[in-house]
């Protein structure tokens, strides 16, 4: 080879590697095509979508949030959600116990999602991600027991002893043999599995103390579900919802009906009502599985901030303890509290500012602190509002693969074999006054959501599935399934933690565990098993994706 | 004597043949039948002990003949094999299941089947999963025994890259499942110690033996001349749907956000590109670049993850997959909503590590989690960054986290819009964030971001191998203008000296940190050597080019599999690295051999047959030597990892058949057919079919734990 034919050579090579370091278009160009995406796309409506789809999806404030210059308020409530309470008595976050049921929300709400399934083994609530609450209630009347709290408390600060041990109680996972044995008519398997509880009495410690009980009792475990979107649910307009119990009792096709506890021949049985804080107003339940709650800003939530870490607040200067007050009673014959209970309390009130607490037997004193409703205030206002700013502020996430084909087949045959039918798609929100029972908020200091188009996937009516080990009661408002498909990537749990107790590991089992005879999504469970392979995952491409 | 010979050399052409057939055997009958028909078969242990025997009888008949290193390489090959039937012999390996809550056990359960017990008694204490940060993949697997052993209690941890040993019995984790830990057992006392004492006094004994005047590796060495290496790494990828991409323009602004990458402030674009490098093995798909792989997984995170663009590295994960071919989709890692490999992760199978770890890295970047973009200041002024998708230290300001949130949330909604001219603002806003909150000091110059980011456009390790192999062997073809092949090895020399500048002023400390930076100086000194020195050495340039070229394939080789995360414990340890690369270096080699061989019998010149026959043999020693060190430190490793340190797992074998196939040509003043230099260069050809085998064969058609392929 000649030495002057090597030049074009390596003159090629030096421009190929010219090339790839300087070709590029510079020009970013809108592509208006892409704009146009259907209503259903915007799940929170405009005021309460947001667009992030990475592990915090379900952590972001809605448009509404800034729109009302709120996003610092918002920035200190998610302050207070996400870190762990303290026990002492002064500072931010303090003020936890003298019993409680978690140190922290994010316990419960790992990704703000659905909680986590709890694994087979002992109930272990210090874990971050069990979402799971002990339901302990008599089956003979479906009602809480009074010896515990309605959300038992497993710790207890010092001297106090956590009313429930849950290093004694026990989570076992026991398999499932449905009406088609687990098959689908054209072979594809699933598997079925449902937890059993086991709590001994040893397990209470008023029993350990001398308390004898005296009937049956029986322990479910109920996960918490996702916090996002709640305050566009709240929106949902009182009428508007009696509408749906109206329609849904004029269609009557429903095996199980309405429960009678809240709706009879068209109109409410009970309503929710505060006569504690609040004037007893009356107003639409909405919220828990059980419907025990009304608006938002009397519900859940809360609720929650004061009762599962017992930190007082302005409205609230009394403990969450069990109904009968057995904790208190024995806890106050306690030796080991007696001993202990003065170098306690002279944490909670130094200045001793209370005789009652100091003064007399000690036996009546301690009693006298426990329920106490003049204790003093751990939470601040401003503090106790950034969280219910926060909470109300909460974005639901846009629907996720919308362009997929599957997903508007799935959508389709979600609407024909009747799922949409609980799973009511959409709700137009009312005006959004805030409604507020216990009369803290004066309803200006929340973002509102009025008149959207929301995408829940919910008519807020119960139903009974008649699931092996139901809920208590049997009777279960049907869960939005707006951002489930994300739970997984919020919160890392290996399965998709589906269902009240987190039974289903995924979308098919969850559906399946709603075919029992007696259910009333038996109908559209028997039309599901009967579509094809690519129906079926087109469905659950749709649950996913919304 | 000549009896001696031929009954070593002999049983040895017999037990290569033998441990040929038994992988094959293994791989269509199955394992058990090959330990019982070959490897474990009492007349292969008869063949072993014969061809000692004899070996040693003959060694000790030629004592005056042979140089002291050569005597001593013999012998610690003879204790390596009695340390091999010492614990054929006394070890005991089986397995002990641990249960939760379960009484202490002693038992355990023999690999025959048989029961028998410890002196001491285990128990579970409890063990646990550590997952990928933000993910549920599994990172590692631990489990914490309480051992009683003569009325002492202690307790052990056991992870997969850590062996418990309590009175000479190890214990490594294989299985981990709800409630039950299960452990191998080895009892080795004698046999591991032996096997080592051995393999220590074969890479002394070798080192000396390069160092020994007297050996027929010195006189070769004078004469030297030389070939060429081809490099054509091809793939195909298969149609599917385009995957959503961010405009490029757009893709390049979000590469230049500052992200905490590999344990410094870097441009997002480096860590697109290891990204895109470690999922895909290139540093871009589908003619997309890597930064808009990165933002389409993140943005379309949907139409992403039906791309089939995880290589596989083995058939074992190709398997589970059910992908045709080395690549899968993230989608394929999913069987009814369940994670495939989450059963079989446990049993440490490399290419189904690697497939997991892989699977990890993509959950981290889809969670957020490997988007380190928020600079926290921490108490006495360091900074350290976080994902918003972390928990953030208490002393991040309140809302720190939600800024970041907040903007990738506009850009999320804008980009799903289509409006992305306002993406790009908040792509703006954001690094006006982290200027504000890093402040300048604690960010990288604008000189090197720009050194950094020109250096991910042209860092294609692959481009660099071929300019410096271009120039290489312009200089050989011009080698008599001597003017003209200096400026070719200048070139060389430039391209190699251009890529450690931008490194340096990149990772802002001299390219010596890693094997692969280490390699690149190394091509660079000996291409520096060859221009400056080929007057007072005029046959320099050859050999030096050749070595430059090979460091920088070793170099490529390392740069293709960046490590993204904390590697899965057995992929982590360094041993693998060192293995690799001795490995590596010793097949380039014999190829080298090959091709230099098969050149010179195409030719007539007798001469120049002589000179290629005289030049491969001297490659041959260093060859030979870096793969008997490449096994014993391969041999280490998976005592390690495995539980033992020999596994007639099929490339163990066959390195070792390739051992033996070029260890006979050493050997020629016991065989005079191989001071024929015809003999010579065509054994040498055929030869290399053992190492064709034992790299892609056992890759491709033979399975077993070494089946990653290409790397």
């Amino acid at each position: 080879m000649n030495h002057k034919q090597l030049f074009p050579l390596i003159g090629s090579l030096v421009l190929t590697l010219a090339s790839t370091a300087c070709s590029d278009e510079n020009e970013i160009t809108d592509d208006p095509q892409t704009g146009a995406l259907p209503e259903w796309y915007y799940a929170g409506g405009q005021l309460g979508t947001a667009y992030l789809a990475t592990s915090n999806a379900l952590e972001q404030p809605t448009p509404a949030i800034e729109a009302a210059g709120m996003i610092q308020s918002f920035k200190n409530g998610e302050q207070i959600f996400e870190k762990p309470f303290m026990s002492n008595p002064t500072g931010t976050r303090s003020g936890l116990g003298p019993a409680y049921i978690r140190t922290s929300c994010i316990h419960c709400h790992p990704g703000y999602s659905h909680g986590k399934r709890v694994e087979a083994g002992t109930f272990n609530t210090n874990e971050i991600g069990n979402g799971c609450l002990l339901v302990v209630y008599n089956p003979e009347t479906d009602g809480y027991v009074s010896w515990l709290a309605g959300m038992p408390q497993s710790h207890a600060v010092a001297p106090f002893k956590a009313p429930v041990d849950e290093s004694q109680i026990t989570v076992k996972w026991l398999t499932q043999t449905d009406d088609w044995n687990n098959t689908f008519p054209d072979g594809e398997k699933y598997e079925l599995i449902y937890p059993e509880v086991s709590m001994p009495p040893s397990a209470i410690y008023a029993v350990r103390q001398g308390f004898t009980i005296d009937h049956p009792y029986e322990v479910k475990l109920e996960s918490t579900i996702g916090i996002y979107g709640t305050g566009l649910l709240d929106a949902i307009d009182d009428n508007d919802l009696l509408a749906q119990y109206r329609q849904e009792e004029t269609d009557g096709i429903l095996p199980n009906g309405l429960n009678p506890a809240f709706y009879a021949n068209g109109n409410w049985v009970s309503q929710y009502s505060n006569s504690l804080q609040g004037d007893g107003t009356k107003y639409a339940r909405k919220f828990t599985y059980a419907l025990s709650r009304g608006p938002l800003q009397d519900a859940a939530g809360a609720n929650a901030i004061w009762n599962i870490t017992n930190v007082t607040r302005s409205d609230r200067r009394y403990h969450y303890l069990d109904a009968a007050g057995t904790w208190a009673k024995y806890s106050a014959k306690d030796p080991e509290v007696q001993a202990g209970f003065d170098n306690y309390l002279a944490t909670v009130d130094p200045q001793k500012e209370h005789p009652e607490w100091w003064e007399g037997n000690i036996e009546q004193r301690i009693l006298a602190y426990i329920n106490a409703k003049d204790l003093p205030v751990e939470m601040t206002d401003k503090e106790y509002t950034d969280l219910m700013v926060w909470h109300r502020g909460l974005a639901v996430p846009a629907v996720r693969d919308i362009d997929n084909p599957d997903v508007a087949k799935g959508k389709e045959l979600f609407e024909e074999i009747g799922c949409a039918y609980c799973h009511r798609p959409s709700w137009k929100t009312g005006s959004d006054p805030i409604h507020d029972p216990a009369k803290f908020f004066a309803g200006n200091e929340l973002p509102s959501y009025p008149n959207q188009t929301i995408w829940p996937y919910t008519d807020m009516v119960q139903h009974k599935l008649h699931m092996t080990n139901d809920i208590r009661t049997g009777w279960c408002r049907t869960t939005p399934l707006w951002g489930r498909g994300l739970h997984q990537r919020v919160t890392g749990s290996e399965a998709a933690d589906r269902l009240h107790d987190c039974r289903a590991r995924n979308v098919i089992e969850a559906i399946m565990w709603h075919g029992n005879a007696q259910s009333d999504a038996r109908y559209s469970v028997e039309q599901f098993r009967q579509l094809s392979k690519a129906d079926r995952d087109a469905i659950v491409t749709f649950i996913d994706a919304i | 004597m000549h009896a001696l010979r031929n009954i070593a050399f002999g049983i040895l052409a017999l037990i290569t043949i033998c441990l040929g057939a038994a992988t094959v055997v293994e791989h269509c009958v199955g394992s058990p039948e090959a330990f019982q028909l070959f490897y474990h078969s009492p007349w292969m242990i008869c063949l072993w002990t014969l061809m000692s025997a004899a070996a040693l009888a003959y060694l000790a008949k030629s004592l005056r003949k042979i140089s002291y290193s050569a005597m001593a390489i013999h012998l610690s090959l003879a204790v390596i094999l009695a340390g091999a039937a010492i614990s054929f012999f006394t070890s005991l390996s089986g397995k002990i299941v641990l249960e939760e809550g379960c009484e202490a056990t002693s038992n355990f359960l023999l690999s025959d089947g048989t029961e028998t017990s410890l002196p001491f008694t285990l128990a579970l204490d409890n063990y646990s999963i550590k997952y990928y940060p933000g993910t549920s993949t599994p990172m590692d697997y631990e489990t914490r025994i309480i051992v009683n052993s003569r009325g002492q209690t202690r307790s052990f941890n056991v992870s997969m890259n850590k062996v418990a040993t309590v009175d000479n019995y190890r214990f490594f984790q294989t299985a981990l499942g709800q409630g039950y830990s299960v452990l191998s057992v080895q009892h080795d006392p004698w046999g591991i110690g032996v096997s080592y004492a051995g393999y220590c006094l074969l890479i002394l004994s070798s080192i000396l033996f390069f160092f020994d005047p007297k050996t027929r590796f010195r006189s070769l060495l004078r004469s030297i001349a030389m070939i060429s290496l081809i490099i054509a790494p091809l793939s195909a990828t298969a149609a599917e749907n385009e995957p959503r991409v961010l405009q490029k323009p757009l893709a390049r602004d979000f590469g230049s956000l500052y992200a905490y990458w590999g344990g410094r402030v870097v441009p997002m674009q480096t860590m697109a590109r290891d990204f895109c490098i470690k999922i895909y093995g290139k540093s871009s798909y589908r003619g997309y670049t890597a930064e808009q792989v990165l933002t389409g997984w993140i943005f379309y995170y949907d139409d992403w993850k039906r791309q089939p663009m995880i290589k596989l590295k083995g058939i074992a994960a190709q398997r589970a997959t059910e992908s045709h071919g080395k690549y899968a989709s993230l989608q394929d890692f999913f069987r009814n909503g369940k994670y495939i490999f989450s059963d079989s992760l446990r049993q440490n199978q490399a290419d189904i590590l690697a497939a997991d770890e892989k699977f990890g890295i993509i959950a981290q970047l889809c969670t957020g989690n490997l988007l380190k973009i928020i600079p926290v200041e921490k108490k006495g002024g360091n900074m350290e960054w976080y994902s918003w998708a972390e928990q953030l230290p208490p002393e991040t300001n309140v809302g720190q986290r939600i800024d970041y949130a907040l903007e990738m949330d506009r850009m999320a909604r804008e980009i799903a819009h289509g409006n992305f001219r306002d993406a790009d603002s908040t792509i703006i806003r954001i690094k006006a964030l982290q200027t504000s909150q890093a402040g300048l000091a604690n960010l990288p110059s604008p000189a090197r971001i720009s050194a950094e980011r020109f250096y991910n456009r042209i860092a294609n390790p692959w481009l660099k191998v071929g300019i410096v192999f271009t120039a290489s062997l312009l200089a050989f073809v011009f080698r008599r203008k001597k003017a003209v092949a200096s400026v070719f090895v200048a070139v060389a020399l430039a391209t190699v000296l251009l890529f450690l500048i931008l490194q340096s002023i990149i990772s802002g400390h001299i390219p010596m940190s890693n094997g692969s930076e280490t390699m690149q100086t190394l091509a660079f000194l000996s291409l520096a050597a060859a221009l400056t020195l080929s007057r007072q050495i005029p046959m320099i340039q050859l050999p030096a080019t050749i070595v430059a070229t090979l460091a920088l394939v070793v170099a490529a080789l390392s740069d293709s599999n960046p490590t993204l995360s904390p590697l899965i414990p057995v992929l982590a340890s360094p041993l693998l690295a060192v293995h690799v690369v001795l490995v590596m270096i010793s097949y380039s080699l014999f190829a080298i051999m090959m091709l230099n061989s098969g050149a010179a019998l195409l030719q007539k010149n007798k001469q120049k047959q002589r000179k290629a026959a005289a030049i491969s043999t001297s490659f041959l020693y260093p060859a030979i030597f870096c793969l008997g060190a490449g096994i014993f430190i391969g041999a280490v490793w998976a005592n390690q990892s495995w539980g033992r340190y020999w596994g007639w797992d099929p490339k163990e074998t066959w390195a070792l058949i390739t051992f033996f196939v070029y260890a006979f040509p050493l050997h020629s003043s016991s065989f005079k057919a191989f001071r024929s230099a015809k003999v010579l260069n065509i054994y040498y050809c055929i030869a290399f079919l053992a190492v064709l085998a034992t790299y892609f064969g056992v890759n491709y058609l033979l399975r077993g734990m070494h089946s990653y392929a290409n790397t």
